[in-house]
């Protein structure tokens, strides 16, 4: 069954500085939910509290589970060190199990792992270093350790940076085809409007409190993108995009 | 001893069974440790606790306490205060490290130089004393090599998933704070039980080489472990037995075997990457 996060009244301070000011909001259950803002928006932020490790004032409620949240996570940044001795499996597995990697992975976790893998479209990457993927093949084995922990809510924070187009398309061509599958809740934090109009069904605009929210073809207008992002985002339309195929 | 190619004569010698059986144990923690001071870029945090040695020798004398123990408790206060400014200063790590690292130095030797007869002590904490150990030491060894692999098979995957991205491993519910004191306090136990052995000047070597090594042997966590110990391994034993034949400094000597290895395996680097 899918998940529908609802937030209530959620306040976080920094320093004395209110980064989240009462968001009430909600993550429908089983389809894509677009979150966009300008920098400094709160997105992170949100994230962090979603993830648990912000203190927040509010309420978070996943709704329909009476056991703690599995939440899969594609961070926006990761520091994979050139030169570094780790493979996929040793990523994927250190994720899962306690059992050290440098002692081997069973032969179970292997066998999902490669499922998984083949699941996001490199099946035979398992025993390749993280530090020779492309950037597009990196952000499958992040989405494939966040598939492996089977999750309730899967956030995917700005997953496209740093692609290119393929890479951009391709990428988000497999999150849908994935949630398709699965029904995951997810959380997409994006820049780009026009992934936000192809691939999400509800966007919430989010700037320190929630600007809109809803179903994209009724949020996703020019009245809203301009008090979101100001002036510049003038003359932006959902249809004109999904007609054109245009990218803001 | 003197120079000699006399190449098994050094295990006849008791005090040259004691070394080789401390390296042994002291070589491949060090090692281990080396992967995670290398991913973490903390070779000059290693450099900054082992410095500290100098402070805790004369607090030692001046308090007549026994130095070993002087010389670890200031190290790993050295390396709690380096974790606590690190998290509250807006200074860099580095810049934090050689701010405590030229307080500990100094402050060691205003204190040493105030008592002549201490010069003896800073000599064998720059170069160790690997051939007159006592069992004290021997136990040391053995606690820091049992300690260093219960360490890896506790937290060797969350230091994995923390080098890989911090947002990830807090995702996951590792208390990266926690893992990665605990890790720096380790690495400084280590530190200052290994100066003994090949001192100050060599002991964070003795992490980085063979570590460094590792990394142009292996594509995975697997084998990087099982070679940065082999390195260990090799280097300690000829280091050793070269040190007895040239009659030269053996801590020193053993790191310069770890580092021929290390340029050996340099150009196997490309053909690894690419298997």
């Amino acid at each position: 069954m899918s998940v529908t996060v609802t937030v209530q009244d959620l306040t976080v301070k920094l320093d004395g500085h209110t980064i989240l000011d009462r968001l009430n909001l909600t993550l429908a259950g089983g389809v894509i939910n677009a979150l966009i803002g300008p920098n400094g928006a709160g997105k992170t932020t949100l994230i962090h509290a979603l993830l648990g490790f912000t203190p927040y004032n509010g309420t978070i409620r996943f709704d329909g589970l009476d056991r703690k949240p599995r939440i899969g996570y594609v961070p926006q940044k990761t520091n994979v060190e050139p030169g570094a001795p780790l493979t996929v499996t040793d990523l994927l597995s250190a994720g899962l199990s306690r059992r050290p990697v440098w002692s081997g992975t069973n032969k179970s976790l292997r066998s999902k792992i490669e499922a998984t893998l083949r699941n996001v479209g490199i099946p035979n990457r398992i025993d390749r270093r993280l530090d020779t993927l492309s950037g597009g093949e990196f952000q499958r084995v992040m989405l494939a350790q966040a598939m492996l922990r089977d999750p309730d809510l899967l956030i995917l924070d700005e997953p496209n940076t740093g692609m290119d187009i393929t890479g951009h398309q391709l990428f988000c061509g497999l999150v849908d085809r994935i949630h398709r599958e699965h029904q995951t809740t997810t959380l997409l934090i994006t820049h780009d409007l026009g992934v936000v109009a192809d691939h999400s069904k509800r966007v919430i605009g989010l700037n320190v409190s929630v600007q809109f929210e809803g179903e994209v073809h009724e949020a996703l207008v020019e009245e809203n993108l301009v008090r979101l992002f100001g002036p510049h985002s003038h003359g932006w339309k959902a249809e004109q995009h999904a007609h054109n195929g245009r990218t803001v | 001893m003197g120079a000699s190619l006399d190449f098994t004569g050094w295990l006849a010698e008791p005090f040259m069974i004691r070394a080789l059986f401390a390296l042994l144990m002291l070589a491949p923690a060090c090692a281990v440790l080396g992967l995670h001071v290398v991913s973490f870029r903390m070779a000059f945090f290693s450099d900054a606790i082992s410095h500290s040695v100098f402070t805790g020798i004369a607090l030692g004398l001046l308090f007549s306490i026994d130095m070993r123990i002087s010389t670890i408790l200031f190290g790993l206060f050295l390396g709690i205060m380096l974790i606590q400014l690190g998290k509250r200063s807006t200074l860099s790590r580095d810049s934090l490290i050689a701010v405590l690292l030229a307080i500990a130095m100094s402050l060691g030797i205003v204190l040493v130089s105030m008592r002549k007869g201490l010069v003896s002590q800073f000599q064998n904490a720059l170069y160790g004393d690997i051939l007159s150990l006592t069992s004290t030491d021997l136990f040391l060894t053995g606690f820091v090599l049992i300690g260093t692999i219960v360490f890896e098979i506790v937290a060797f995957n969350r230091l994995l998933v923390m080098s890989t991205s911090e947002a990830l491993a807090k995702a996951h519910g590792i208390r990266s704070q926690l893992w990665e004191t605990l890790l720096a306090l380790w690495v400084g136990v280590v530190t200052l039980v290994g100066l003994r052995l090949v001192g100050l000047l060599m002991v964070t070597s003795l992490m980085v080489v063979p570590a460094a090594a590792a990394r142009n042997l292996s594509n995975g966590a697997r084998g990087a472990i099982l070679s940065a110990v082999v390195v260990a391994l090799v280097a300690s034993v000829t280091g050793l037995a070269a040190s007895w034949m040239l009659n030269s400094a053996t801590g020193a000597t053993v790191i310069l075997a770890a580092a021929i290895l290390f340029l050996a395996t340099l150009p196997l680097h490309r053909a690894v990457r690419r298997s």
